[in-house]
């Protein structure tokens, strides 16, 4: 079964983890916005970013195109329900890097060379600079001097989440099992 | 696909740590700020609320966006003491002196920012 003739690459299987990968990156970031995460992590801007479980078993077990997809929804969706323009540009710009690093953990990963918590932490890292990059555009590069604090800490969420990952993966796989074709 | 932890991943952590480490050292090598400049991020634009000499010790409160901040001045350093915004991002800043340096209160669009230049004028809107 197919969205539409023009689009059979695209199934209904494959629309469906989709959507259920959003829904958990949705559910994620509407959890770390409620929660008060800065009374465990007293940092500003430091956050779990739990959301990025969704977006890389995207990229991982369905396709980049998916993780793109299931990315960029989250982030529009999360400043549409729980945050404002200046966060959206934040999100994006953060989300846009770290899903970048993605494609050049990808082949480590493949090979074996890397597991979830290198291409994690290498994600991590790159949103924290893709949250300065925001910060220095919309108030000046005085926010640069924040970003050893933001890439420490994405040492931590980053390798905590690689290895959640790392378990999750197999299950996970077997479940969604959606492959573009 | 790997899901446990190999050597590359220690070493991507070590890499990402030692350029963490080597950026907190870069403010240190700034010299120390002469001025300290507060702006407001408005609708109509950007507009410079306070501007003085760090050295100057100086208190006061602002208000924009329906959040109220107090910035202190004092012994050089400049900091956000209290802020009504939800958070906290500003107040955990902490303080700053390196000409520069910022602090950012997104959610009330308020910079305080130390340059290096020389300024006499105080401009106080608030």
């Amino acid at each position: 079964m197919t969205i539409s003739s023009r689009s059979k690459r695209f199934t209904t299987r494959r629309l469906c983890a989709d959507a259920a990968l959003i829904c958990a990156a949705l559910a994620f970031s509407y959890l770390e916005a409620i929660l008060p995460v800065s009374l465990l992590i007293p940092l500003p801007g430091v956050k779990l970013g739990l959301a990025n479980l969704a977006v890389m078993l995207a990229f991982f077990i369905c396709s980049p195109v998916d993780a793109a997809l299931v990315s960029f929804v989250r982030v529009l969706l999360s400043a549409l329900l729980f945050g404002s323009p200046v966060s959206f540009v934040f999100a994006f710009l953060g989300g846009a890097l770290a899903y970048g690093t993605l494609f050049i953990s990808r082949l480590a990963v493949r090979r074996g060379k890397l597991s979830f918590i290198g291409a994690s932490v290498i994600s991590s890292a790159a949103h924290g600079c893709g949250q300065i990059l925001a910060a220095a555009v919309l108030y000046g590069v005085g926010a640069t001097f924040y970003l050893p604090v933001l890439l420490i800490c994405g040492i931590f969420t980053g390798a905590a989440i690689g290895a959640i990952l790392n378990v999750l993966y197999i299950r996970t796989e077997k479940i969604i099992n959606v492959k573009a074709k | 696909m790997r899901t446990k932890p190999t050597f590359w991943d220690l070493a991507v952590i070590g890499v990402v740590l030692v350029v963490a480490i080597a950026l907190i050292f870069v403010p240190f090598l700034l010299p120390s700020g002469q001025t300290v400049t507060v702006s407001l991020r408005t609708e109509e634009g950007t507009e410079v609320v306070y501007e003085g000499e760090l050295s100057r010790d100086h208190r006061f409160e602002l208000e924009n966006n329906g959040i109220k901040l107090t910035v202190v001045i004092d012994n050089g350093e400049a900091w956000v003491e209290e802020s009504g915004c939800a958070d906290g991002v500003c107040v955990n800043s902490g303080r700053i002196s390196r000409s520069g340096q910022s602090i950012i209160c997104a959610p009330a669009g308020v910079v305080i920012s130390v340059g290096g230049g020389g300024s006499d004028d105080d401009i106080l809107a608030q």
